[in-house]
């Protein structure tokens, strides 16, 4: 609960916690999802690799 | 058909056969076989030469590129210094120079002095030594033939190792129930092993294990497990870690469990090929294959039907096994512990209940968390700010990623990198259980990132996982020597700098990508890392955060202000992932200005966009200069990849820089929840109109580049009291575009539940904005610009008749 007595919840992401896991043992089944999410391979998703800025401002 | 052999890996060489001690627990001389009695006391250097030549032509016959070889007994160390020295030395001389050699000696330590010492160091050889534990618990099995303890040499023996740490390969021991686990493993983690070794008594359905408790074995390793797992997985225990990399996929990392075929093979003192050493526990005769090193290749023991069982994963285990829910884990356990006689070894092992028990304990107790947000802090990240807190939360999220994309490379690039990249792996991840916090700081630079992912793309760079390995070993001040990857002319070393090897490519400034094709193994040097110094052959020797020692190591610079700093990234070469060129090595008064600018742009961020400030103090690592941009124009970008980094050409005046900032670290923040979260639907492809674009923009570009103009707007919005005239009218503009994009996102039909919640919130930062007066003529200007640009646009992405 916070301050106002609202419920505090979190919103779960389906990438794996591996902070503390030891790099020998990530494994495939790590990496694998993560691997999928951040470098799609499916040519139906573009991704925009940069966000780049110029002097429109 | 024959189906290709599996080549042996690991060579178990007896090069003694008796024993200065008299445990009672030993399979060699307490078990079934007693195959001992006869062989010779000290193996030949006729045998030893042999088996060198074996091993080497097994080696060139399959490619290996690396073998592992553990001298072994009895007791080894009774074969004497001097006969070590020539094992070791015809081991080397056969196969060093066609793969790498992991020699090792294993030892009950009681000889163990710093003659041995010096030789094993001379030939690089690595010792384990065996201890039960505690005394209580050592002294139950490991005494003397008159009833002595060993002890007291054991623990002298280790700390001649711990005093020479390059030697000291781990500790083994030999599970005995009956002793305290907690006393058992406190006492071996206290002498800090690199690594321990439990092991399970050897036994068989025929003569089954002490067995107090249904599964007593699991619960005293359980209780191991769990303080293993509170001190954080330290020192490394190779069983724990076996289970958890193989129920996440990955290989198992000991013979006595998991799928892997068998690649172990013993030789005897007499020359003899046995299989698996631990066969002897099952009846006279088990490990024998009736071949010999001086008249048979390895690759005839690797057809022997005894190794070939050995070797059939899932498929040559009984139904009981191959049902059983933690297979992938256990594999049946070890061969030997399958025996009964009549059935021989198509039984589960006579440990099945531990194992089943201690697997499914692991997996339940190491099942894998996943990345959580809390919603105030997506909330507040969705509005456009976001302090420290949800900018750590973010940050955490990419270690996460950082290490699955590593890991990945490894799995991806590790078996043609060969050797070297083996070191290197075993390097950082060896570090990784040492000195954490040297790893991430190398892997959260921004452009380890990057070079990951680029490397899963296309497989080029692989080897810069060795530079990366050695950037951290310098951070953990640890001894090392790797060979590391030059690129154009140059070593770099991941948040650290770079150093010319290459004297005619000192003073580049871009780093061709020309180790593919044209050199597919790349060029390398051989770096030594030791105190947090670097040597290279030649006589370069330095500390690289001590600039100025070298007049061709080129460190990173840091900016500082408001005791807040950031790297000057201008070494990496993998920065250069932008829209615009990276700039090159900046002239020392190009930093003078960069560190000017950087000081007066803080300050303004500080003071006029206070709620930006805390998260760019924990999120922004880098800035990267840009080459110089178009006159007239100001240039900066962010990649998506490199988190922590905003790169730009150093703009005019420093309120432009502030901009430059908080605005591309809008980017930065996004691209990171997009990073763990889904908030619109990758599969649609439509563009939109963007109103800062000439473009159609696809919906990401939309959601990034609205998310980015909340900054400017805010900018502009908080100028107006700096710069009236001029401020008003971006105000006005970019409030204005801002909330269209916005509406145009919400109205998209792409966005997630998730996703239209984060514009929600988007909408109503801008939304108070819109309330703010601004005058009659500004906000005309904004309502005349925006209208032209959208018929511009429309006409420029209409058909043509």
């Amino acid at each position: 609960m916070n301050a106002s007595g609202e419920k505090q919840t979190d919103v779960t992401s389906d990438v794996r916690d591996l902070r503390d896991v030891p790099l020998s043992l990530v494994g495939r089944a790590d990496f694998d999802g993560i691997v999928r999410r951040i470098l799609p391979g499916s040519p139906e998703v573009r991704r925009v690799p940069v966000a780049a800025f110029n002097s429109s401002i | 058909m024959s189906r290709p052999l599996t080549p042996f890996r690991q060579f178990v060489l007896k090069v003694h056969s008796r024993c200065d001690l008299a445990c009672d627990h030993c399979y060699v001389y307490e078990h079934a076989d007693q195959s001992w009695r006869g062989r010779p006391k000290v193996i030949s250097d006729e045998t030893v030469s042999w088996t060198a030549v074996r091993i080497a032509e097994h080696v060139k016959a399959h490619a290996l590129n690396r073998v592992h070889v553990v001298m072994h007994g009895g007791e080894p160390l009774l074969a004497g210094p001097d006969r070590l020295d020539r094992i070791a030395a015809e081991l080397r001389g056969h196969l060093d120079g066609i793969c790498a050699l992991d020699l090792r000696v294993h030892t009950n330590g009681v000889l163990l002095d710093e003659r041995f010492c010096e030789v094993f160091a001379a030939r690089g050889v690595k010792v384990g030594v065996s201890l039960d534990g505690d005394r209580a618990a050592n002294d139950r099995h490991r005494r003397f033939a008159d009833g002595r303890s060993s002890h007291a040499q054991a623990l002298r023996a280790v700390e001649l190792l711990r005093a020479r740490p390059e030697l000291y390969a781990g500790l083994l021991c030999t599970v005995d129930v009956a002793n305290d686990p907690v006393a058992v493993y406190r006492a071996l983690a206290e002498l800090e092993p690199p690594r321990i070794d439990f092991l399970l008594p050897h036994a068989t359905w025929d003569v089954p294990p002490p067995r107090p408790a249904p599964a007593a074995y699991a619960d005293w390793l359980i209780e191991i497990f769990e303080l293993w797992a509170a001190d954080g997985g330290a020192p490394p225990v190779r069983m724990f870690e076996s289970i958890i990399s193989t129920a996440r996929g990955g290989s198992s990392l000991t013979e006595s469990l998991g799928l892997q075929p068998s690649d172990l093979v013993v030789i005897e003192t007499d020359g003899s090929y046995e299989q698996a050493d631990s066969l002897k526990t099952a009846f006279d005769g088990a490990p024998a294959t009736g071949l010999h090193v001086l008249r048979d290749t390895l690759d005839e023991v690797a057809r022997h039907t005894g190794v070939l069982a050995r070797q059939r994963g899932l498929a040559g285990l009984c139904g009981q096994c191959r049902a059983c829910p933690v297979v992938d884990s256990c594999g049946g356990g070890l061969y030997a512990h399958r025996y009964r006689s009549g059935s021989g070894f198509a039984n589960p092992s006579v440990y099945c209940a531990d194992l089943l028990k201690l697997i499914t304990h692991v997996r339940g107790r190491t099942s894998e968390p996943t990345h959580t947000l809390p919603s105030a802090a997506l909330d507040a990240l969705a509005s456009g700010f976001g302090g420290g807190n949800e900018v750590t939360h973010l940050a955490e999220s990419q270690r996460s990623l950082r290490r699955a994309l590593l890991a990945a490379v490894n799995a991806a690039t590790g078996p043609a990198g060969g050797a070297v990249q083996e070191r290197a792996w075993e390097l950082i991840t060896g570090l990784d259980g040492t000195h954490p916090g040297a790893v991430e700081a190398v892997l959260a630079h921004p452009y380890v990132r990057v070079w990951a992912a680029g490397c899963l793309r296309d497989g080029r760079h692989a080897g810069h996982l060795a530079n990366i390995a050695v950037a951290a070993a310098v951070r953990a001040g640890v001894t090392a020597a790797l060979d590391v990857r030059v690129l154009g002319g140059a070593v770099h070393l991941p948040s650290l700098g770079v150093l010319d090897v290459d004297p005619a490519a000192a003073g580049r400034t871009a780093w061709p990508e020309t180790d593919s094709a044209a050199h597919p193994a790349g060029r390398t040097v051989r770096l030594e890392v030791s105190g947090g110094r670097i040597a290279l052959d030649g006589g370069v020797d330095l500390d690289p955060l001590a600039p100025g020692e070298w007049p061709g190591w080129h460190p990173v610079r840091r900016l500082s202000a408001g005791g807040f700093s950031v790297g000057l990234e201008d070494t990496d070469p993998f920065r250069d992932c932008h829209q615009w060129p990276a700039a090159g090595r900046l002239t020392d008064d190009r930093v003078a200005a960069w560190q000017r600018a950087f000081a007066e742009a803080w300050a303004l961020i500080e003071s006029e966009l206070p709620a930006y400030a805390p998260g760019l103090r924990v999120g922004l690592s880098v800035l990267t200069p840009l080459a110089p941009a178009p006159e007239g124009r100001e240039v900066s970008s962010t990649a998506r990849h490199a988190f922590g980094a905003v790169a730009a050409a150093l703009p005019d005046g420093p309120a432009t820089l502030a901009l430059l900032i908080v605005h591309e670290f809008q980017h930065v923040k996004l691209g990171a929840v997009l990073d763990i979260l889904d908030l619109y639907d990758e599969g649609d492809t439509r563009r939109f109109y963007a109103p800062w674009r000439d473009d159609p923009r696809p919906l990401e570009g939309l959601l990034q580049g609205t998310y980015a103009h909340i900054a400017v707007t805010d900018f502009w919005r908080v100028r107006r009291h700096a710069d009236p005239g001029r401020a008003e009218a971006q105000f006005a503009r970019w409030r204005r575009d801002t909330a269209e994009a916005i509406e145009t996102l919400a109205a998209s039909g792409a966005l997630t539940p998730l996703g239209g919640r984060f514009v929600t919130e988007m909408r109503r930062s801008v939304a108070a904005w819109l309330d703010e007066p601004v005058s009659a003529a500004a906000e005309a200007e904004a309502a005349r610009s925006a209208r032209v640009h959208r018929e511009r646009w429309t006409a420029a992405v209409s058909p043509r008749s």
